[in-house]
């Protein structure tokens, strides 16, 4: 990959002009990686990391460098691009022969060519976070305007993320059908413990329910519980 | 003492050969009032996937997910395809087939692409040109999940809508305008005649747990040794409640 060519603006305004209804996440965080390789000054290689549940994957990589020095990281469960896609936090490491934080990593890092690097967290609050890798070719390869640049970059990443996640609960199912599905069961039990105690319908019972959940202000499946739990009490004693 | 019932279920307790889609409804009734226990019940399951890709217009393969002591398996497949992305959601301990069996709600991806939360699911689902998928959780007698149903299409359109129609299903609402194809329709009525069922058997153990004096676990297992083995657990739970109307 070499240096950066590209101007930082209009890659941005790039970015800006996509829709991410019209292209998927992978898609999306490919076009983030390229533009930052091409704008951020002193980048060499850009990649995603994406972490589900402790578990690391780089979504989106501009060349092998960037994807095995992640997956370094993710084999050994450490380094730079997993704690920055926990933190949020913009990590800054400038110079890979005095590293102390991740020493092995950055050892790796140097044997590959790359003297300094950013990870940068996507500032999002899900069950996947993730950050956006800049790797440079020498030491001190980022200054300060530098990292700012990859920082635009890393939030056009969040929000595609952030998007992506919308979708995918859009997708998925709404966690009212997930609490009526919840319900069913206990509401059931609890209308045949009112039947069997007051010998009447279900739909009796049912209304019966329904009248303690409003005098009572609790929900009918909080109702339902509380009536099954005490039939189980009962049952111990 | 409860009353036992041998007056229903016998015929609708073996998995029917014919590939109608008048045969998935019935094979989804019957599994609702199976036992969880009852050694019939994979034999069940195997025959609800055949149909379902059979028949189900927008499906091109369907798996079952069961859980055992190793960890999730899948019980039946109709496609070595539906094993794969299985086995990848596996791997990942993470994914639609496990979630739906998990929370025992149904979890429907209308169009794979958006996924980011399974990208294991994803990218095996894709490269055998899966665009959509519905997970559906299958109770069997004591209502608990026994089994999570994938059903995995290539038509993200026709998909969707299937989608909606069982996500509502199962949120208690049965109100649809939207008329599928014969085989989706059928798939539907057996998930709502199957959700009853377990009403029914949840509002008889309810009333074994007042009557007798025992926690929900030793109701259900009254409820079992009180049917006739091979016979449905329904008709002892309709046995009980009409047992104490009376």
């Amino acid at each position: 990959m070499s240096e950066p060519t590209a101007d930082p603006t209009h890659a941005l305004a790039e970015l800006s002009r996509i829709r991410l209804d019209e292209v998927s996440l992978d898609d999306m965080l490919l076009r983030v990686a390229t533009l930052a390789s091409r704008s951020v000054p002193g980048a060499r290689e850009v990649s995603v990391t994406l972490v589900r549940a402790q578990l690391g994957w780089t979504a989106a990589f501009t060349g092998d460098l960037a994807r095995e020095l992640d997956e370094w990281q993710y084999e050994q469960q450490r380094g730079p691009c997993l704690d920055a896609s926990a933190s949020g936090d913009t990590l800054s490491l400038p110079d890979m022969t005095v590293e102390q934080r991740w020493p092995q990593w950055a050892q790796r890092a140097r044997a590959a060519g790359v003297g300094s690097s950013l990870s940068i967290g996507l500032p999002i609050q899900e069950s996947v976070v993730g950050a956006l890798n800049v790797y440079g070719g020498p030491a001190n390869a980022f200054d300060p305007p530098a990292v700012a640049v990859a920082e635009q970059f890393a939030a056009y990443a969040a929000v595609a993320l952030a998007n992506a996640h919308l979708y995918d609960s859009a997708a998925t199912l709404a966690e009212q059908m997930q609490e009526a599905m919840r319900s069913r069961a206990v509401i059931e039990q609890a209308k045949g413990i009112i039947m069997g105690e007051r010998r009447c319908t279900p739909d009796e019972a049912f209304a019966l329910l329904s009248k303690i959940s409003q005098d009572t202000n609790r929900k009918v499946r909080d109702v339902a519980e509380a009536l099954v739990a005490r039939a189980a009490q009962s049952a111990r004693v | 003492m409860i009353v036992g019932s041998t007056d229903q279920g016998d015929d609708v307790l073996s998995p029917t050969p014919e590939q109608s889609p008048e045969a998935l409804r019935r094979a989804l009734l019957a599994l609702a009032g199976l036992p969880d226990e009852s050694p019939a019940l994979p034999a069940h399951l195997r025959t609800i996937v055949a149909l379902s890709a059979a028949v189900v217009g927008p499906v091109d393969f369907a798996s079952v997910t069961v859980s055992a002591a190793e960890g999730p398996r899948t019980e039946a497949s109709s496609a070595d395809a539906a094993e794969e992305i299985d086995l990848a959601q596996y791997a990942e301990d993470a994914g639609p087939c496990l979630t739906a069996l998990r929370s025992a709600t149904t979890v429907g991806v209308p169009d794979l692409a958006g996924v980011v939360v399974w990208p294991g699911f994803r990218d095996v689902a894709w490269r055998y040109g899966v665009r959509a998928s519905l997970s559906i959780p299958l109770f069997a007698g004591s209502g608990a999940p026994v089994a999570g149903l994938n059903l995995y299409a290539r038509d993200v359109s026709a998909m969707r809508q299937l989608i909606q129609r069982v996500e509502s299903c199962y949120a208690g609402d049965s109100a649809s305008t939207t008329r599928l194809d014969a085989g989706s329709e059928q798939l539907l009525a057996g998930l709502a005649e199957a959700l009853r069922c377990r009403d029914l058997v949840q509002r008889a153990l309810g009333v074994l747990m007042d009557r007798e004096n025992v926690a929900v676990g030793p109701a259900y297992r009254r409820l079992v040794d009180a049917t006739t083995s091979g016979s449905s657990l329904t008709g002892t739970a309709s046995a009980i409640l009409r047992q104490h109307l009376n």
